[in-house]
Order: C-alpha cells, then sequence, then structure tokens
C-alpha cells in the first residue's frame, strides 16, 4: 500500500534527516514508527503527502508519489499533526470538517452532513458549533482527528497522537485509533501507546531503520531500545 | 493574563458576536457591506461647514446598533485607541482657516472650528458603521460578500489569510512574552536590547506555524482559493431593509426639510 524505495531527504545545507530509507507498509496494517527526539519520524510522514523535496520513490496505492498525482494521493491518505492547532485552522469545528470535504467538490449540506456524522462517531457531537480557540488540548486532538476521517482516508498518518495529553483523553484516542478499520502509520515515542494501537514498529535512528518487526519483538528487546534512545514500556518494567 | 492574550481574546469574541441571531445579523452580509459604503459614501460627501446636516446621520447608528443589539459601549471601548486618530485629522484645521463663521451668542466661531466638528463627527459615523458590520458579520461571510460583488478571489484569500495570520502571530507573541515575563521579574514589557532577537524569534516562530496551517490547508484540498459556505442567502427581507436604508440615506442627505 505504501512503498519507500530508498528515499532520502535533508534540509539544504544541512546533513540527511532520512537517509536511504525503503520500507513496504501492506493494507490495513497498523504501524508504529518509533525512535528518539530528531530521529526522523515526522520526516517520513511528511514525505509521504509530498510535502518534502525528498530523493528516490515513494508509491501509495501504485501510484507514484509526484505533482501529477498529488491530490489523489492526498484525498486517500490523512495526516493528523502534532499540533493540533496547526489543524484547526476554521473559526469552528464544524468549519474545519467541512474545509476539506468542500475543497474536494462535496455540496455544502452533504459536507455538513457527512461532518456531524463523523463528530457523532467519535462522540464530540458537543463540539460541532465550538469555537476552536476555546477547546481544550485534549477536545482539540480529538477534533483533529475528525478533521481528517471526515475525508473518509484509506490511510491515516498521525504524529505523535498522545502527546500532551491526560490518562483520559490518552485513553480515548487510543480506543478511537483501534476502532478504525483503516491502515494506520503512527509517529511516536509513546511506546505504551503503540503497545495498545499497533501490530508492527520500526524503530529508527538517525534517519535510518534500525530495526523492523512485531512489536513484542521489538518493545521487549531492552538493549535494542536503549542503544537507539528509548527504553522499556512502562507496562513491561 | 497578558495583553497579547486578551487581544487575541477579544478578537476570538467579535467573531462569536458576529454570530448573533439579531435581525441585523440576519441580513445577508451583502446587503450589509452595501449599506455600510453607502453610509460611508453619503457621510463623507456632506460639505465641510455642513454640521448641521451631518448631526442627523447619527440616526443610522443609534438605530442600527439598537437593532443589531450591539453594545455601543463596547464598540467606544474597542475603539479607544483608533477614536483619537480620527480626531487628530481635523485638529489642524483651526489654525488654517480661522474665518468666522457662526457666531454662539457673542462667541465666534470660525470656520476651521466647524470643518474640525464636521471632520471628527464623519470619522467617527464612519468607524460606528464600520464596527457594526464587523460586530454583526464573520471575516468570512465579508470575504464571500466581496466575492459576489466580483472582487477577485486573490485578494479575499488574502484578507481572510492575513487575518488567520494576525490571530497566529498574537498566539506566538503571547506565549513568547509570557514566558518572557516569568524570568524577568519586575521587568515591565520587553527590556529595550531583546527586542532584536525577540522579534527575531517571533517572526520565525510565526512563519513556522503559518507554514504548518499552510500544509494542513494544502492536504485538504486548498488550491488557492477557500472555499465559503454558510453564507446567508439574500432574502427579501434583506433587500427590503437595505432598499429602504438607501431610501432613508439618501433622504436625509438630499431632501432639505
Amino acid at each position: 500500500m505504501i512503498s519507500f524505495q530508498d528515499v532520502s531527504f535533508a534540509y539544504p545545507g544541512e546533513n540527511n534527516i532520512l537517509e536511504g530509507f525503503s520500507l513496504d507498509i501492506k493494507e490495513g496494517e497498523q504501524l508504529a514508527i518509533i525512535g528518539a527526539n530528531g530521529a526522523g519520524k515526522s520526516t517520513i510522514l511528511k514525505s509521504v503527502l509530498g510535502l518534502l523535496d525528498i530523493r528516490g520513490d515513494i508509491y501509495i496505492d501504485g501510484l507514484k508519489l509526484e505533482k501529477k498525482n498529488l491530490k489523489q494521493i492526498r484525498k486517500s491518505v490523512g495526516y493528523v499533526l502534532q499540533d493540533s492547532d496547526n489543524q484547526m485552522f476554521m473559526p469552528k469545528v464544524i468549519d474545519d470538517l467541512m474545509f476539506g470535504l468542500i475543497n474536494y467538490g462535496m455540496s455544502q449540506n452533504e459536507a455538513k452532513k457527512k461532518s456531524e456524522e463523523v463528530l457523532q462517531m467519535l462522540g464530540i457531537a458537543h463540539l460541532a458549533e465550538k469555537h476552536n480557540y476555546k477547546l481544550s488540548t485534549g477536545e482539540k486532538r480529538m477534533a483533529a482527528i475528525a478533521t481528517v476521517l471526515a475525508m473518509e482516508p484509506r490511510i491515516m498518518l498521525l504524529d505523535e497522537p498522545s502527546a500532551a495529553l491526560d490518562p483520559s483523553n490518552r485513553r480515548k484516542i487510543i480506543n478511537t485509533l483501534n476502532s478504525l478499520n483503516i491502515t494506520k502509520v503512527i509517529a511516536t515515542h509513546d511506546l505504551d501507546l503503540v503497545l495498545d494501537t499497533c501490530e508492527r514498529v520500526i524503530l529508527i535512528n538517525q534517519g535510518r531503520l534500525v530495526a523492523d518487526g512485531a512489536v513484542k519483538d521489538i518493545l521487549t528487546n531492552r538493549q535494542l531500545l536503549e542503544n537507539n534512545n528509548l527504553e522499556l514500556p512502562f507496562s513491561m518494567v | 493574563m497578558n495583553k497579547t492574550e486578551q487581544a487575541r481574546l477579544i478578537i476570538g469574541r467579535l467573531s462569536e458576536q458576529a454570530e448573533g441571531n439579531s435581525i441585523v445579523h440576519r441580513i445577508s452580509p451583502l446587503c450589509k457591506l452595501f449599506i455600510t459604503i453607502v453610509f460611508i459614501g453619503v457621510t463623507t460627501s456632506y460639505g465641510k461647514y455642513d454640521l448641521s446636516g451631518l448631526f442627523v446621520m447619527i440616526l443610522f447608528p443609534v438605530i442600527w446598533y439598537q437593532f443589531a443589539e450591539v453594545s455601543f459601549s463596547e464598540c467606544l471601548y474597542r475603539l479607544r485607541y483608533v477614536m483619537p486618530l480620527v480626531v487628530i485629522m481635523g485638529l489642524a484645521n483651526p489654525f488654517f482657516d480661522k474665518e468666522i463663521v457662526l457666531y454662539v451668542g457673542r462667541v465666534g466661531i470660525s470656520g476651521g472650528v466647524i470643518s474640525m466638528l464636521v471632520l471628527i463627527l464623519k470619522g467617527l459615523l464612519c468607524l460606528f458603521m464600520s464596527y457594526l458590520l464587523v460586530a454583526t458579520s464573520s471575516i468570512e461571510e465579508m470575504c464571500i460578500a466581496m466575492r459576489r460583488i466580483h472582487i477577485p478571489a486573490f485578494f479575499t484569500t488574502l484578507i481572510l489569510l492575513t487575518f488567520r495570520f494576525v490571530t497566529l502571530f498574537l498566539e506566538e507573541l503571547s506565549v513568547m512574552t509570557e514566558a518572557y515575563q516569568l524570568r524577568a521579574p519586575g521587568q515591565k514589557g520587553i527590556q529595550f536590547g531583546a527586542w532584536g532577537s525577540f522579534l527575531g524569534q517571533l517572526i520565525l516562530r510565526s512563519v513556522d506555524r503559518a507554514q504548518a496551517l499552510y500544509e494542513s490547508m494544502v492536504l485538504r484540498g486548498y488550491s488557492g482559493e477557500i472555499s465559503y459556505y454558510g453564507y446567508k442567502k439574500y432574502s427579501k427581507w434583506s433587500v427590503l431593509i437595505t432598499v429602504l436604508n438607501l431610501c432613508l440615506v439618501v433622504l436625509v442627505r438630499y431632501v432639505r426639510f
């Protein structure tokens, strides 16, 4: 479903953030990308969406990542940003959900109906008419996920979905993620979240793929994790 | 709460206020824009000594504010920094135009004083009606209204994104000011020596966030023009009010009783 082939990326005049990165993600897979801060997790997600000028090739659903395919790719790949404030730019939550739908040709009435359905599904229908600047961090994160889900993506990329959330909101996010029956790629260093949501995990360090395997194999390998500036998940200590 | 945070909340409150349900809120934004433009046009068309004629125009904001259920005292409070600028505009007139045109009792009043008052009144009236437009229509509604009268999409999108950027800029400014103040107890404002790096950081952070926002928009299909929705369509009611207002304005301006 997503295939990275020898992908490298560097900001002008800086060292490579991604280097010779290759990976295949199958349809329906729940993949976690783990690594310490600055390992290149967010860069991998952004590269799938054509936001970075990469070297190498990426294929999504058989479509090569290039300018002419961008619109189609971005319609099928939803991206939940690390900072929800950057995702919510319309005055109200419902406006934000409708924004993408209308841009992709849905009528206003259909978009509104669809948006309300998604909010209902996530249990946040009461936020529809709320102004974005008045939302709490947890509400904002749920609303940000809703803006992406409204577009009915086939693949969902999430960047640190549990960052800055209290335990209750974190649990809510985990339950929501588990209820979604689509391909998910989660970049995080919250290893307990990985245990709860994913089947496969890749570990990266300085833009290179270090390990790729089942969650239970990688997250129990203390030596591997510590060599890459991570620790065993709390629940396994 | 620092002043920047307050400013950000005021912007938020203005957006909320624009969602009211008064008679004026229900009028189509395009009609409101038209009413405001006509009012400003007619108000500024008064002669420089026509103070008595201009006084009648005060009726319009008074009536509109009542129907809009917008607090006039709040308007005065919000415009407290702009109003002095309007007053300053006319201050030079009494020095240039000293010819006495009117006597109140034995006191002669020069043309400069009258024209100063006319200028100030014109400025304030235009300001009050513009505020009413902002308080009863969201920025999106105004952009849609402008698109309806064929103002280029580039221009309306620019207005909308600038508005968003200002909010974002204020957010960043608020966070940075708070962080600064926490490590500079007893200091008032930002120390002069720190202005350069503070401003540089602020611009970098704001641009960074603006870039993230832009990416987020692009990922959801944004291609250069914001799709507007939630627009209040023309209703007979809106058109009727607009025509009635137009007739009244023309009547007050051009018919002498």
